[in-house]
Parts: C-alpha cells; structure tokens; sequence
C-alpha cells in the first residue's frame, strides 16, 4: 500500500512523508487550513501557494516551517512524486495525489465540486486510489443551487433590515464565511464582521480575492445604523455578550446540515441556510467515477453507508478511522472562531483541535 | 398548496411566536375557505388517517429515489421524520403543478382510501 493509516495520520513510507497527520511527524503535506488537518507540531509543511496566507495565520509561531507550491508542480521525495490539486472547499484547499511507480493514489481532503467564487474550483485528478471525505454521504444531502441560497439569505437580510433588526449570520472564520460574504447584496445595509471572520477575510483579500466591503465590529462600539446590518460571525459567537450590541436581531446558520430540520431546530435559531463546503451525495457519486479510481478509502463522515453503496457499485471500497471531523454542527468548529472577543486565539491553545468531539454525522448511531 | 406551503414555510423559518401568527393571520385573510378549512385541519393535527401503509410510502420512495431499502433507512434514522425523509429523497424535478390544497386533498389524496384492499 502506498499510503497507509497509522496513530499519526495518513503515511507515505517510501517518501516518510505523511498527509494531515494529527500528531508530530518531520514532513507533512496539508490538504487544507481547518483545525483538523493543519495541526501545529511538525517539522516541515507543504501547501499550496494560494493557501500559504492562512496556513500561517492559522499555524502562529510553526510559520517558519511551511513551504508552497503552485497547484499541479510536482514535489518529488525518495523517488515518491507529490503534487496539489485545486480541492475547491475554501481557499487554497488541495487534493494531495502521490504517484510511486506509476501507481497513483489521491487524498482529497474535504472538497465540493459546485460553485464558488472564493476559491480555485474543484479538478479530478486520475487514480487508482481515492481517499475521499464523506461528511455528507447520504442521499438526503443534495445542495440546492448557491444562486438560489445567496437570494434566501439576502431575502431574509432585507426583511430584517426592514423591520429594524440586525440579522446575525453564522458560519465558521474560515472558508464559509467568505463564501457567504462572496454573496450578500451590499446594496441593502453595512456589512459588519467578528474579529475572527474579519482576520481571515483580509487575508483572502491578500490573495486575490473580491470580498464586499466589511466593518470590524469592534467591543465597545455601537451605531443605529447597525439595525439594517448583517453580522457575519463564527457559530461560537451566538448567544454572547458581543451579540447584544447589535440589539433586536435575527439569527441564521450556514451549513449543510441545515438541509434536515431536526438540525435546524436543535440549533434554536430563526434560519437555517444550507450551504456547504463538502460535498453532497451527488456531487460524490460524480466526483468519485471522475478520479476513474477502482480503490476508495472513505475517511469522515457517513463511512459506513458510503462504502457499502460503493461496493454494490462495484468499487473496491473500505473505510479508514481518520481524526477528520468535516462539517461541524457543534459550535466550537474551529479555534479561531472560539474567541469571541473577536482577538483571534492564540497558536499555542490545541485545545478545540484535540478534543475528539462525537460528530452529528455519526452513522453509528 | 404553493400559498398552504409558503406558509408552513414561514411558520417553520422563525423561533418568533410574533412571525409564526403575523403568517397565519395573512394566510387566512386571503386563502379560499376551502383551503382555510383544510388548513386547519392539518394545522390542528386532523389530518385524514391511514390512507396509505407507510411501509408502501417507503418502498415507493426508495423506488422513485432510485435507492436500495438500506439507504432509505438509513436516510430515515439520519431524519428522523418519515415525511421529511421522504421529501429529501424523491427527485425534486416533478414539483407542484399549481392545484389547490383543497384539490390536493379531496381530488388526489382522499380517493387513495378506494385503492386499500383490506
């Protein structure tokens, strides 16, 4: 097997090179800057160049230690050709694709296929070997159209604004609050962010990419114009003192699993949008037959419905236990969006990026 | 039943008692009386019973979602509602062709009570 599963991660031995590991190791290529593949600790890491901006916020004092390289340029170590591939999940997210001897394995990380203009769009990339994430490998999860989600979210911002109150949007620091950002129609009030969204927004901002304009709310500020506002902030954010501020709101939240309305419920707030960084059950099904792969390796998510699906198709499929959480409708997702003073948390606190949460998409239970 | 599911939408899309009534008060000040008197049939939990086995309703809806019976359930224990299970699995291509609740109902609803062989 050219990768294999260990306590530290995905394993490349001929390379020693490993892919997300969660612990220690001396060479890591990352798929992407969330919590759960980019961990601080190792001796070198290798993103993609799009990516080297939030990799380094994210990774505080390890900064030092990152490498980039452009989507499609080859790494070569021991004989062992790694290359990124665009992932299409937030910016400068990659699929890693490891060829040794002309087999070819590729790890993708967390990806979509759909659109989105924050980021490079998902490519298939040939294989033998697919590593995919199943966070939402069921068919119930079918994305409806960005377009038709961007124009529900403004919809509903316009008839808060209308009726005087500030609408609370809520969608993790990283990836899906640019997304949404990507969307709003500046045209019906000011655009105002938590310190966490506003951090990685300008970095986006940095590389490239359009972002609306936005006002940092900052802790001791206030202004009557912020009842026609949109707040963009973390999940973590909902139900504290820095909420208040903005007075009489309206609350929503961005994810997938806004699809179910038993999730919305729990989440106990007025909306639920669905928009997703994963993948849906068709886009999986498509992007799966795209890679031509006979090998799948489901890691995150729905593994057992996923693989059992995929046998009957005929694939050679099986599942491997990885640390990867995929899409959280827990609110401490990741640990720059737990800070709600809006300061960014420190490089140092693992805390959130340890703790093995049980994940809502459980198929176990 | 587009007006009776925009409504059902609305009452669902806010925690606000304040929305929720603000919708049932538009919708029953302009709905048919037909529709109005269905609507608050099903909105007071009397909806017509035992027209057709939900055992039937979930091999249908596999059958239309083009999914083994395992993926239904599993889907269902995801959902956790029967309805909405089914809702999220059917193609959603073949939507509303614009009759009323009432004809929804009376017309294609009510007669499947003639199709059970008991």
């Amino acid at each position: 097997m050219l990768l294999r599963l260990t306590d530290r991660g995905l394993w490349c031995e001929p390379a020693d090179v490993y892919i997300d590991p969660w612990a220690p190791v001396a060479r890591a290529v990352i798929t992407h800057a969330h919590a759960d593949h980019l961990r601080w600790g190792h001796g070198h890491y290798l993103v993609s160049d799009s990516g080297m901006g939030v990799s380094c916020q994210r990774l505080g004092s390890y900064a030092s230690r990152v490498e980039s390289v452009p989507y499609g340029r080859v790494t070569t170590v021991n004989g062992v050709h790694f290359s990124l591939h665009p992932a299409g999940h937030i910016l400068g997210s990659a699929q890693i694709r490891v060829e040794y001897r002309g087999e070819v394995w590729v790890v993708s990380g967390d990806y979509k296929t759909d659109a989105d203009s924050t980021c490079a769009p998902w490519e298939p990339v040939r294989c033998h070997t697919f590593i995919t994430e199943c966070t939402f490998g069921l068919p119930i999860y079918r994305w409806p159209s960005q377009q038709q989600v961007f124009a529900e979210i403004n919809a509903w911002w316009r008839e808060n604004a209308d009726a005087g109150r500030a609408s609370m949007l809520y969608g993790y620091a990283l990836g899906k609050a640019q997304r949404l950002l990507s969307g709003l129609d500046q045209s019906i009030g000011p655009i105002l962010t938590h310190g966490a969204v506003e951090t990685m927004t300008a970095l986006y901002r940095h590389a490239g990419v359009r972002m609306p304009h936005t006002t940092y709310a900052t802790v001791d500020q206030r202004d009557p114009a912020w009842s026609r506002a949109i707040v963009v902030a973390p999940p973590s954010a909902d139900g504290s003192t820095w909420v208040r501020r903005f007075g009489k709101s309206a609350a929503a939240f961005a994810s997938g699993w806004m699809q179910v309305r038993g999730a919305r419920r729990r989440r106990g707030v007025d909306r639920g949008f669905t928009l997703s960084d994963h993948v849906d059950w068709p886009q999986l099904q498509s992007a799966i037959a795209a890679t031509g792969a006979e090998r799948v390796w489901a890691t995150h998510g729905f593994t057992g419905p996923v693989v059992r699906w995929l046998r009957e198709q005929g694939y050679d499929a099986d599942a491997v236990e990885t640390r990867f959480e995929g899409e959280r409708d827990d609110t401490a997702v990741d640990e720059t969006s737990t800070d709600v003073s809006g300061a960014g948390a420190s490089p140092n606190d693992t805390s959130s990026a340890d703790v093995p949460l049980p994940t809502a998409a459980d198929p176990g239970v | 039943m587009n007006r009776f599911a925009a409504l059902y939408d609305a009452i669902d899309a806010s925690t606000a008692t304040q929305s929720k009534v603000a919708a049932l008060s538009a919708y029953f000040s302009s709905a048919p009386p037909a529709d109005a008197a269905w609507a608050v049939a099903f909105l007071t939990g009397r909806r017509p019973k035992r027209l057709v086995r939900a055992p039937d309703l979930r091999t249908w809806a596999a059958q239309a979602a083009n999914i083994p019976d395992w993926l239904f359930e599993e889907s269902y224990a995801q959902v956790g509602d029967l309805a909405e299970t089914i809702t999220l699995l059917v193609p959603h291509e073949d939507a509303s062709d614009g009759a009323s609740l009432a004809e929804w109902v009376e017309q294609r609803i009510l007669p499947l009570l003639s199709l059970i062989h008991i």
